[in-house]
C-alpha cells in the first residue's frame, strides 16, 4: 500500500461542432488542403476583428446545463498573450475571469458499485491554434484549425484513480455525443485531455505540488500516464526530494513523461479583457428554452429504456452507451409490433455488436437496419424460423441486406410445426438410442435436448423445437 | 486652381459641371505627386483617374462622388500597399478590403493615396516613422502634430478635399487644432474599426479631417454604415446629419456649455488669449457657460499610457515576422527571430509603448497597473456623466500650446502630455469636434478649442459645431 | 512605492515581448520606465475600491442602445462563406512552401 494519496484534476479540450470557425465564416475543414479554410480573420491579417459564433455559444450553454453548471448571465473574453507561430494574432481568446459556465458535476458510479460526484469548476470558451508540423531545419504552420471553436472543461481536484478519470472522460464523451456539441474523439484530437496530478501523505488535507501532463489521446495514455506519474512523484518523495511544478508530455513508446517546460515567469500570459468582443449576455429564456430544446441525455435514456421496454438496466447501459446504439435499438423497438423488446435488445447486444465491432461499422450505416432484425427477431417469436436458423442467417442479412424472410423462403428455412412429419422422425430416433430412452424415463431430464438435437440435426433445423419435445414426451408417456 | 475647397462646394461645381471628376481628380494629384510636405507613402494615381472617369460616365449622384480624399496608412486598402507607417509593414498589401476604404470609394470618394504618421498610430508629431517626418504647410519648420500629421497635411496642402485619421488619444484632434482644420472624434462604437489596424482597441476611432463641420456631416453619414464585422460597434445605422444641417432653420445657439476654468488656466498665454476670446464670442451669441469640476481628469495621461500601452502590447504581437511583414533572417531559432524581428521590424516609440504594456500587464504588476487604471477610467466617465447632467457639451483646450518646432527636444513623458486635454474625450468613449478658432499672437500658427457630447450625441454635436462655425468665422 | 525598475526587469520584460534590446538601450528604457512609471504612481491615490473597471466603453453604452432603440448586439449565424484563396493567405509571409507559413528555425523545446 502506498503511504501517499492521490489527488487528480483534469482539462478537457473538446472541438465544438459547428459549421464555421469561432470568430469567421471560414469552413471547419481541419484535414482540408493546407491554408484553404483561412480567411484575413483566423490568419489575423492587420485591422481585423472577431465577431463571435452564436452556435458555439449555444453548444457551451447545452453543455453547462447537461453538467448542472450555473449559467452566468454575463461572461467575458480575455486575451490570453504567448508567442508561438501557430498562433496568428500573439493571444488566444479564452476565459479567464467569468466564464460561461461554473460549478456543475457529474455523477460517476466507482467499481464497487459507490456513486460519486465529480465537481465541474468551470466551462470556458475558446479557440484551437493552428497546426504546426516540424522537419529537421524548419516548420511549416498550417491555419486550418486555427479558430475552431473549444469548450475547456476544468473539473476540482476529485479523482484519485486513473478509473475515476477514464469513466468521467467516457460519460463527458457521451454527453458530448448526445448533445451533438463535439465528435469527442480523443483519438481523432477533438477531444483532448490534460490531467493534474500531485500526491500528498495519507489523511493529510494539504495538496502536494502538482504536475500537468499534456497531449493524453485515449483513453490507455491517460492510465498509463497517472499511473506512471504516481510513482514517478512517490519515488522522488520518498527520497525526501520536492516535486516541481511542471508541464510534462506523455511519451506513448516508452508509457513515461518527460518535462515540456517547467512552470517560471515564462508562463506569464498577461490576461487582458478583449476589447474587441463585448461580453456574452445569456437571458433567462434563452437559457429556458435550450434546456426545453436539449436532447435527451445518456441516464435519461437509460431509465426511459428499463421503464419503456422492461429491459435489464445492465442491456440499457450497453446500449445507451453509444448514442447512435441507442438510436437503432429505439427505431427497432418501434418497429415491432409485440413486446419481445427483451429478444430485440439482446440481438443488438451481441450479435450485432459483434460483427459491427469486428468491421470498425458505423451502426447507421450498416446493411443490417432496424427493419431487417425486427423481421428477424419476428420469425422466430411467430415460431417460422428457429433460434439456430436465424443466427445462421444474420450475418447473410448483415452482408447483404436481404430481408431474412426473403433469405428463409429462398432457402426453405422455414420451421417445420407439421407434428406428423415431425412424429416419423421422432419414432425413429426413439428407435435407435434405446440407452437415452431409459435415462430420461428414470428422470434426467437433461436427454431432452439430446432428443431435439437429433431432431434438428435430421430436420437442418427446421424442426419446431417444442412440438419436437412435447412429441418426444407423448410417445414415451412421459 | 479651383476657387473652391470644401468637399460641398466641390460637390456643387461638380453637379453643375462646373469641373469634371477628372479634372478635379488631377488639381489634386499634382500635388500629391509633387509631395511638397512628405505627405503621403503610397500614390494610388491610376485607381484614382480610373474611378474619377466612371464617375464621369455615371454622373453625380452623392455628396462623395468624385471627392479626392486620403487615408492614413493605418487603413486597410485591398491589394493597396498598407504600412501602418512602419518598416514592420514596409510590403504589406492586404488581401482583404477595410470597412473605412470601403464606405467612402462606395459614397463615390476618389482614393489618392495613403498618407504616413506616427507608426502604429503611436506619437502626437508624426516624426516617429520611418518615412520622415511631415511639414507644416504654413510654416516648414513646425510639425503638423500627430499621429495623424499627414492626413492633416493632405487637406491643408490640398492634396485631398479630406482625410480620415484614427483618434486614440487625440491623433485626429491635435493635428486638426496645429493646422487649423475640423477634427471629429466620433463616439466610441459609432464607426467600424474593421480593417483598421489597431493600436489600442478600446480607444481607437476612425476620425475624418475637413474644413466644415458640413463636410464632417457628409463624411460622417458615409462612415456610420452599420458593419458585421465590428462587434463593438453600435449596429444602429448610418447617420443623417447632411440634411440635418442643410435643412436647418434654427441658427440659434441656446446651448449649455460646460467649462472647467483651470484647464485655461494652465494654457500657454497665446491659446488662453484666443479660447477666452471664443468664449466671450460664443457668450455673446447665446451660449451660456456653466463652471462644472471634472475632478479626475488630471489623472487621464497616466491611465491612458497604461491602458494604451497594455492594449498596444497586445494588438502588436501578432507581428511576429511568421504570417506577414518584416521578418529578420538573422536569428538562428524561433525566439531569436522573434526577438530580431521585432526589434528591427518596429520603431523607438512603439518598442517603448510596447515595453511599457508588457510591464502593466505582467503578473504582479497588473492589478496594480492595468487594473487600477481602468478602475480611475470608470471615474472619468463618471465625472463626464455628471457634467452632462448639467450641460449640452463641455468646452475644453484641444492642446496648451500650438504646434511645435521639428527639433524641439521632449523626453516621452514631455511629448505625452501634449494629449493632456484630448485624452479624457477617448478614456470616456465620448464625441468631440475639435474647431479651429483664431492663430497665435506669439507664433501667428493656429489654435482652437474642442467641443465634448455625451455618447451617441453625433449628430447633434456635428450641428451644433456647424452653428457655432457660422457665427464665428 | 515598487518603483523597483532595474537592468533586469527592463530585460525580462524585453524578453516577455520578444523585442530585443541592446545594452546600451537598456539603460535608456530603464531610464524612459522610471519616470513614466514614477508618473503612473500617481493613480495610487485614487480610491477604486468601490469602482467597477472599464475597459471598454461600449460596455456601459450597451444599455442605450439595447435597451432604448431595440437592438441585439453581434453574433454570427453558423453560416460558411468563402476563404481566402491561399495564395492571398500566404503572399505576405516572409518565408512559405507548399502552401503553409515556413519558419526556418527549429522550435526549441524550452
Amino acid at each position: 500500500m502506498s503511504k501517499y494519496e492521490t489527488v487528480i484534476g483534469i482539462e478537457i479540450h473538446a472541438q465544438l461542432n459547428t459549421n464555421t470557425k469561432a470568430w469567421c465564416n471560414c469552413e471547419l475543414k481541419i484535414n482540408g488542403f493546407e491554408n484553404h479554410y483561412v480567411c484575413e480573420v483566423c490568419s489575423a491579417q492587420p485591422g481585423t476583428l472577431p465577431v463571435v459564433n452564436k452556435q458555439a455559444i449555444n453548444y457551451a450553454l447545452m453543455l453547462g446545463i447537461a453538467t448542472d453548471c450555473n449559467i452566468n448571465k454575463t461572461s467575458f473574453y480575455d486575451r490570453k498573450n504567448y508567442f508561438y507561430p501557430d498562433l496568428p494574432k500573439g493571444y488566444q481568446i479564452t476565459q479567464f475571469h467569468t466564464p460561461i459556465c461554473e460549478d456543475g458535476a457529474i455523477e460517476l458510479v466507482g467499481e464497487s458499485g459507490e456513486k460519486k460526484k465529480i465537481r465541474i469548476e468551470r466551462i470556458q470558451l475558446e479557440e484551437d491554434t493552428g497546426k504546426s508540423t516540424h522537419y529537421n531545419d524548419y516548420s511549416l504552420i498550417n491555419l486550418n484549425r486555427a479558430g475552431t471553436p473549444l469548450v475547456e472543461i476544468v473539473t476540482k481536484p476529485d479523482f484519485k484513480t486513473a478509473k475515476e478519470v477514464t469513466n468521467f472522460l467516457k460519460k463527458i464523451q457521451s454527453i458530448l455525443v448526445y448533445l451533438d456539441v463535439s465528435k469527442g474523439n480523443l483519438q481523432d484530437g477533438n477531444m483532448r485531455c490534460d490531467v493534474n496530478l500531485s500526491l500528498m501523505p495519507k489523511g493529510s488535507d494539504t495538496f502536494g505540488t502538482r504536475t500537468e501532463v499534456k497531449n493524453l489521446n485515449s483513453f490507455r495514455s491517460v492510465e498509463r500516464a497517472i499511473e506512471h506519474e504516481k510513482l514517478r512523484q512517490a519515488d522522488i518523495l520518498d527520497k525526501g526530494e520536492e516535486v516541481l511544478q511542471q508541464t510534462l508530455l506523455f511519451d506513448v513508446d516508452t508509457g513515461a513523461t518527460r518535462v515540456l517546460r517547467t512552470k517560471s515567469d515564462a508562463d506569464d500570459y498577461r490576461y487582458i479583457p478583449e476589447p474587441d468582443l463585448l461580453a456574452i449576455s445569456v437571458s433567462e429564456e434563452n437559457i429556458e428554452k435550450l434546456k426545453n430544446e436539449l436532447p435527451e441525455l445518456p441516464t435519461d435514456k437509460v431509465n426511459r429504456f428499463i421503464k419503456e421496454f422492461k429491459i435489464p438496466k445492465y442491456d440499457a447501459e450497453v446500449i445507451c452507451s453509444e448514442k447512435k446504439l441507442a438510436k437503432y435499438f429505439e427505431k427497432a423497438c418501434s418497429l415491432h409490433n409485440g413486446n419481445a423488446y427483451k429478444k430485440i435488445s439482446n440481438w443488438v447486444m451481441v450479435e450485432l455488436l459483434k460483427l459491427v465491432n469486428e468491421a470498425k461499422a458505423d451502426v447507421e450505416k450498416i446493411k443490417l437496419t432496424p427493419k431487417h432484425l425486427v423481421e428477424l427477431v419476428e420469425l422466430i417469436e411467430s415460431g417460422k424460423i428457429s433460434g439456430k436458423i436465424a443466427k445462421d442467417i444474420f450475418v447473410e442479412v448483415y452482408d447483404t441486406g436481404k430481408l431474412p424472410g426473403e433469405i428463409v423462403k429462398e432457402k426453405g428455412l422455414e420451421q417445420n410445426s407439421d407434428s406428423s412429419e415431425i412424429e416419423e422422425i421422432v419414432k425413429e430416433i426413439i428407435g435407435a438410442h434405446p440407452k437415452e430412452v431409459e435415462e430420461l424415463k428414470s428422470g434426467r431430464d437433461r436427454v431432452m435436448g439430446f432428443f431435439v438435437g437429433q431432431v434438428m440435426k435430421k430436420t437442418q433445423g427446421k424442426a419446431n423445437p417444442k412440438i419436437t419435445s412435447d412429441l418426444v414426451k407423448k410417445l414415451l408417456g412421459l | 486652381m479651383s476657387d473652391f475647397n470644401t468637399i460641398y462646394d466641390s460637390h456643387l461645381a461638380l453637379k453643375d459641371k462646373k469641373i469634371s471628376a477628372t479634372e478635379l481628380c488631377n488639381e489634386y494629384l499634382k500635388v500629391a505627386k509633387e509631395n511638397p510636405n512628405n505627405t503621403f507613402i503610397t500614390l494610388t494615381e491610376d485607381y484614382a483617374l480610373n474611378k474619377a472617369q466612371e464617375i464621369d460616365k455615371s454622373g453625380i449622384k452623392n455628396h462623395l462622388d468624385g471627392i479626392p480624399f486620403s487615408l492614413k496608412d493605418l487603413f486597410i486598402t485591398k491589394n493597396i500597399r498598407t504600412t501602418a507607417g512602419s518598416k514592420m509593414l514596409y510590403n504589406y498589401i492586404p488581401p482583404y478590403e477595410g470597412t473605412t476604404s470601403s464606405n467612402l470609394q462606395n459614397a463615390g470618394a476618389v482614393l489618392v493615396g495613403k498618407v504616413g504618421c506616427d507608426e502604429f498610430g503611436m506619437g502626437s508629431s508624426n516624426e516617429n516613422t520611418p518615412f520622415g517626418p511631415v511639414n507644416l504647410p504654413l510654416n516648414k519648420d513646425y510639425l503638423p502634430g500627430g499621429s495623424s500629421g499627414a492626413s492633416a497635411v493632405s487637406v491643408l496642402e490640398k492634396s485631398s478635399l479630406f482625410s480620415i485619421g484614427t483618434d486614440t488619444g487625440g491623433s485626429v484632434r491635435l493635428p486638426a487644432n496645429f493646422c487649423g482644420l475640423f477634427g471629429y472624434k466620433p463616439t466610441y462604437g459609432r464607426v467600424s474599426r474593421y480593417g483598421q489596424i489597431a493600436y489600442a482597441s478600446s480607444l481607437d476611432q476612425a476620425s475624418p479631417f475637413a474644413r466644415t463641420p458640413l463636410d464632417i456631416a457628409i463624411i460622417m453619414d458615409a462612415m456610420t454604415k452599420n458593419d458585421e464585422k465590428d462587434s463593438t460597434q453600435a449596429p444602429i445605422g448610418a447617420m443623417s446629419s447632411t440634411s440635418k444641417i442643410l435643412n436647418n432653420k434654427d441658427k440659434s445657439l441656446s446651448l449649455v456649455i460646460g467649462i472647467d476654468r483651470s484647464m485655461i488656466e494652465n494654457c500657454r498665454e497665446d491659446v488662453r488669449e484666443n479660447l477666452n476670446q471664443s468664449i466671450k464670442e460664443l457668450e455673446k451669441n447665446g451660449v451660456k457657460f456653466k463652471d462644472i469640476t471634472l475632478p479626475h481628469l488630471k489623472y487621464s495621461v497616466a491611465v491612458y499610457y497604461v491602458i494604451a500601452t497594455s492594449e498596444a502590447s497586445s494588438n502588436l504581437a501578432r507581428f511576429d515576422g511568421v504570417h506577414f511583414g518584416f521578418s529578420s533572417t538573422e536569428g538562428h531559432d524561433l525566439e531569436n527571430s522573434y526577438a530580431l524581428s521585432r526589434s528591427l521590424g518596429f520603431h523607438e516609440e512603439v518598442k517603448r509603448r510596447v515595453l511599457l504594456g508588457t510591464f502593466c500587464l505582467s503578473s504582479g504588476y497588473s492589478d496594480e497597473y492595468y487594473s487600477h487604471a481602468c478602475k480611475v477610467r470608470r471615474l472619468i466617465y463618471d465625472d463626464f456623466q455628471k457634467a452632462f447632467n448639467e450641460c449640452d457639451y463641455v468646452y475644453s483646450p484641444v492642446c496648451a500650446t500650438t504646434s511645435f518646432k521639428k527639433d524641439e527636444l521632449m523626453t516621452p513623458l514631455q511629448m505625452y502630455m501634449n494629449d493632456l486635454y484630448t485624452i479624457p474625450v477617448n478614456l470616456a468613449g465620448l464625441p468631440s469636434m475639435a474647431l479651429p478658432y483664431g492663430s497665435s499672437s506669439l507664433n501667428s500658427l493656429p489654435t482652437g478649442f474642442q467641443l465634448i457630447g455625451n455618447s451617441f450625441k453625433d449628430e447633434e454635436l456635428i450641428l451644433d459645431s456647424h452653428k457655432i462655425f457660422e457665427v464665428l468665422k | 512605492m515598487s518603483l523597483n525598475i532595474n537592468k533586469d526587469l527592463v530585460l525580462h520584460i524585453s524578453k516577455l515581448a520578444r523585442i530585443k534590446i541592446s545594452d546600451e538601450e537598456v539603460s535608456e528604457y530603464e531610464k524612459n520606465f522610471k519616470s513614466i512609471v514614477e508618473y503612473i504612481e500617481q493613480l495610487k491615490e485614487v480610491d477604486t475600491s468601490k469602482t467597477e473597471m472599464l475597459s471598454n466603453p461600449m460596455t456601459l453604452n450597451l444599455g442605450y442602445y439595447e435597451n432604448a432603440l431595440g437592438v441585439s448586439r453581434k453574433q454570427r449565424e453558423d453560416k460558411i462563406e468563402t476563404s481566402l484563396n491561399v495564395k492571398e493567405v500566404v503572399k505576405n509571409a516572409p518565408d512559405s512552401k507548399n502552401n503553409e507559413f515556413r519558419i526556418q528555425s527549429v522550435i526549441e523545446n524550452s
